[in-house]
């Protein structure tokens, strides 16, 4: 009897895996050649939704299965540079004090989310054609929430580099930068060993408080 | 007829997770290696978090707006339980203490059922608080957690075995549902690699190496297109690659 439930239990398991996994693939797929996210009943019931995300959280199952697969990105980071009253550099860091490789990763993570949410908030926006008057409860909450992201980038922003340029005492502002790497089509590179171009995605320049 | 339908159908799924002799090795192993790894990597990264948003040492980024996540709805009650009974002071500063402990008892095969589920809900809070921190690793080590959780890894080679003599009738191999998950998530990792021209022609192995820290971009274009057809070919096969290795996969899944 143990053993049929555990058969049992497991199959269903792998089922929920093999589902989740499918479904990753085709959503990474077509979202980014189609722009849009796909609709098929079978997986709509089995995928992630109210009923079965407890599950999906708990067991770490809701990973996407198709990682660094459709559309790779490059490498995204931040960097801070601290001045004094003059406007002088007084130090560059890309690391934030962070020690470990670990994170270090994780910091280059969060930089690829902010480069996205950042990408999604203008997108929105641009698409946004509503009039500026119409004062709709529901336009207004849309742009509500617009102001809410640009805001929480800024923020963040402001966050990474506070306690260091509090930590020296002739640093009298200091800018944090959002930059990516340009993506090359290494087919038509002219110069392979020239380095690759830097994009500045966004950054914020603070006084120091 | 259907019901020789089903039973045929049991019996192949049974088959499929039939023991082949390895599972005692295999439980030990997996215990001691998840419990050992989640170690390191929490220690590794102790220094670094109050780094991350946070003024204890957690990844809960008590210090920035939080942001809606599919965990947040579930992570929000409990936080506004700690807020309104002022108990933040205590319970910040701890999880993480908590955490390294319930793995250390997860080491030793120490009530090992319930060292699995508390490192498995308190990596949950550290981790997951805020997601934009996370990379696959974490999603690998919250399944390997409910794994610890769901199999019997506490029965041999602990201190549960030598406390409480517990009895187990091994008869089902746990060593092939990580196999089976494992292989799906390199072989849907391959589909996802080889559906992307990138992969193809070498472009997407540019943008995953080429970096500030390093002079990988200068490589010429025909060693991108072998690494991206070789990533998915390695990706493709890897279920067949696991199967052949039999016993040795589980040195390094």
């Amino acid at each position: 009897m143990k053993k049929t439930l555990l058969v049992l239990f497991f199959t269903g398991h792998l089922l929920l895996i093999f589902f989740q996994s499918t479904w990753t693939t085709i959503d990474g797929y077509w979202g980014f050649h189609y722009n849009k996210k796909p609709s098929i009943f079978i997986f709509n019931f089995l995928k992630q939704n109210q009923y079965t995300e407890p599950y999906y959280l708990l067991t770490g199952i809701n990973t996407g299965y198709g990682f660094y697969g459709i559309h790779a990105a490059t490498e995204k980071y931040l960097r801070a540079t601290y001045y004094d009253s003059l406007d002088q550099v007084l130090k560059k860091d890309r690391y934030f004090n962070f020690s470990s490789t670990n994170g270090i990763s994780r910091l280059e993570g969060y930089a690829s989310f902010l480069a996205n949410y950042v990408a999604k908030t203008k997108n929105a926006i641009d698409a946004d054609s509503l009039s500026i008057a119409n004062n709709d409860p529901d336009v207004l909450s849309l742009r509500n929430e617009y102001k809410f992201k640009k805001d929480y980038v800024v923020k963040t922003l402001k966050w990474l580099g506070k306690k260091e340029a509090l930590k020296r005492s002739e640093c009298a502002s200091y800018k944090i930068e959002l930059l990516t790497i340009v993506p090359e089509n290494i087919w038509e590179r002219k110069e392979r060993q020239a380095k690759p171009n830097i994009y500045v995605i966004q950054e914020g320049r603070f006084p120091v408080q | 007829m259907l019901f020789k339908k089903v039973d045929f159908l049991y019996n192949k799924l049974e088959g499929l997770f039939k023991i082949d002799g390895s599972e005692k090795l295999f439980l030990i192993f997996f215990r001691l290696t998840i419990s050992t790894i989640a170690l390191i990597e929490i220690a590794s990264l102790i220094k670094d978090l109050p780094l991350l948003f946070s003024s204890a040492e957690t990844l809960i980024p008590q210090e920035l707006i939080y942001l809606k996540s599919g965990y947040f709805k579930y992570f929000h009650p409990l936080y506004q339980f700690i807020e309104t009974n002022g108990i933040s002071n205590i319970f910040f500063p701890t999880v993480t203490r908590i955490y390294i402990g319930a793995l250390i008892f997860l080491l030793l095969g120490f009530f090992t059922r319930y060292a699995a589920g508390i490192a498995l809900v308190f990596q949950l809070i550290i981790f997951r608080s805020f997601t934009p921190f996370n990379y696959g690793y974490d999603f690998f080590l919250t399944m390997s957690l409910f794994y610890c959780l769901v199999f019997p890894v506490g029965y041999f080679f602990s201190i549960d075995k030598k406390l409480f003599n517990p009895v187990l009738n091994l008869g089902f191999n746990y060593r092939r549902v990580i196999q089976i998950h494992l292989a799906m998530a390199y072989c849907f990792s391959g589909i996802a690699k080889g559906l992307d021209s990138g992969w193809w022609n070498g472009n997407s192995v540019w943008k995953a190496l080429a970096s500030a820290d390093n002079n990988y971009h200068t490589f010429p274009s025909e060693i991108f297109i072998i690494i991206g057809i070789g990533t998915i070919c390695k990706s493709l096969s890897r279920s067949k690659f696991m199967e052949s290795r039999g016993k040795n996969y589980i040195c390094s899944p």
